[in-house]
């Protein structure tokens, strides 16, 4: 049987994954991946992913949560990091396990 | 001054410096050569545990109140360097507070591969010097970022205020920093075992130094030219600032040598200290206590201006005034 889940997704300047996963966790997300040295270019520029000072590496971290958890992470997430480097979004999924998420 | 030129294109004409251009050359060529990550970090783990090691070793005859006196003048120092910069980026370069202080917090701090350039240098040349040149640089690497944020004062947007429990997260995590345990844990093997711990390991930590330090000096040429193409809109005047600070920051290293009472080689690597720009542990520590400062600005200057400064006129120039002051 699937559950509707929200998925988040924060690609974050890595000096700031310790705090964000921190806060991730005190907002109610249970669990999440991260992917190391993202490669990637926007508005800061390039991200080449191995940089020699790690201030300018990227991360990315994946979670599933509830909608009320995951809006309430994509709604203060700019208040509480305001200045870094991020970029975050939801988006629909279905999980199989819902007591996990 | 032919002495200096003498020195200089000595300096200039060494494997490692030109293993240096040799990277900045293919940066600037847009070569695809490149020195993997991690084979870039096993070098400089390498090039830290072996000059802490060797500095322990020539530290096995000194006395401890030596060294408690260095420790004192390298605290003195990271206290000094970055007020001396924070006062000019403030005064004659105009930078706001926050970007002067983060700035600062790099030049407070020091550049590890800079002081082991110099060290070598001076190996190269039969200049002895204090092995606990090497505890000061351990010591000099984290304190500034403390100055840094004092410096900046109170963050205007509350929501991005690094907490306090972040903060002291931050300050334990640059105390115990990779660099800092391998200089010092380095430092203290080389103390206890001497001569005769240096006799089982010279091969590698002696005979394949210079060597390693080509390959990540070249490595260091791609990266300091690869992030002067990077920054963008960087303001030309700043330039300067990355050319005035390193031989300030050695006047200050020097009038430190000269109240430790340190030898010529001493007096030199001092200054060498206070001239360099940290490049590794400062800029992460920034971004994550000071986000509104603009990294692109600080990076540049201490890795793409002031750390090619140093390597290539600041060796010969430093080792020349300390022969004059301290010498030969």
């Amino acid at each position: 049987m699937a559950h509707p889940r929200k998925k988040i997704e924060i690609i974050v300047e890595a000096p700031l994954q310790k705090p964000v996963l921190d806060w991730l966790s005190s907002q109610g997300v249970k669990g999440w991946s991260l992917f190391p040295r993202v490669i990637g270019g926007g508005k800061h520029g390039e991200r080449s992913g191995d940089d020699i000072t790690r201030a300018f590496d990227n991360v990315m971290i994946v979670a599933v949560a509830t909608e009320a958890v995951a809006r309430a992470v994509l709604d203060n997430f700019h208040t509480r990091f305001a200045d870094a480097v991020a970029v975050v979004y939801i988006s629909d999924v279905e999980v199989s396990r819902a007591d996990r998420f | 001054m032919t002495e200096l030129l003498h020195l200089a294109a000595g300096n200039l004409l060494s494997p490692m410096i030109l293993a240096f251009v040799l990277g900045a050359v293919a940066a600037a060529l847009r070569s695809d050569l490149e020195i993997p990550e991690g084979a870039a970090k096993a070098l400089a783990i390498y090039l830290m545990f072996a000059i802490g090691f060797k500095g322990g070793v020539a530290m096995h005859a000194a006395s401890g109140l030596a060294l408690a006196g260095a420790i004192l003048a390298a605290l003195a120092l990271s206290l000094a360097l970055p007020l001396i910069a924070f006062a000019l980026l403030r005064g004659v370069w105009q930078q706001n507070r926050t970007n002067a202080a983060a700035i600062a917090a790099h030049y407070g701090s020091i550049s590890i591969v800079t002081f082991v350039t110099a060290a070598e240098f001076l190996r190269s040349r039969d200049i002895p010097y204090e092995g606990y040149l090497v505890a000061m640089t351990a010591v000099m690497e984290t304190p500034a970022i403390l100055i840094g944020l004092l410096l900046a004062g109170q963050q205007k947007n509350p929501g991005m205020q690094a907490r306090a429990s972040e903060r002291g997260a931050l300050f334990r995590e640059v105390l115990v920093n990779g660099s800092v345990m391998l200089l010092m844990g380095g430092f203290a093997i080389g103390w206890i075992t001497g001569d005769a711990g240096l006799a089982k390991i010279r091969p590698f930590v002696a005979d394949l130094f210079n060597g390693a330090l080509c390959i990540f000096l070249l490595d260091m040429g791609l990266v300091a030219v690869r992030q002067g193409r990077a920054a963008r809109s960087f303001p030309r005047a700043l330039i300067l600032f990355g050319l005035v600070m390193p031989p300030i920051g050695a006047a200050c290293g020097f009038l430190a040598a000269a109240a430790l009472g340190l030898s010529t080689g001493g007096a030199m690597l001092l200054a060498v200290l206070a001239a360099s720009a940290s490049y590794i542990a400062v800029p992460a520590a920034m971004r994550l206590a000071l986000p509104s400062a603009n990294p692109s600005l600080s990076v540049t200057l201490a890795l793409a201006i002031t750390f090619p400064f140093n390597v290539a006129i600041g060796l010969p120039l430093y080792l020349t005034l300390a022969q004059r002051l301290f010498g030969n």
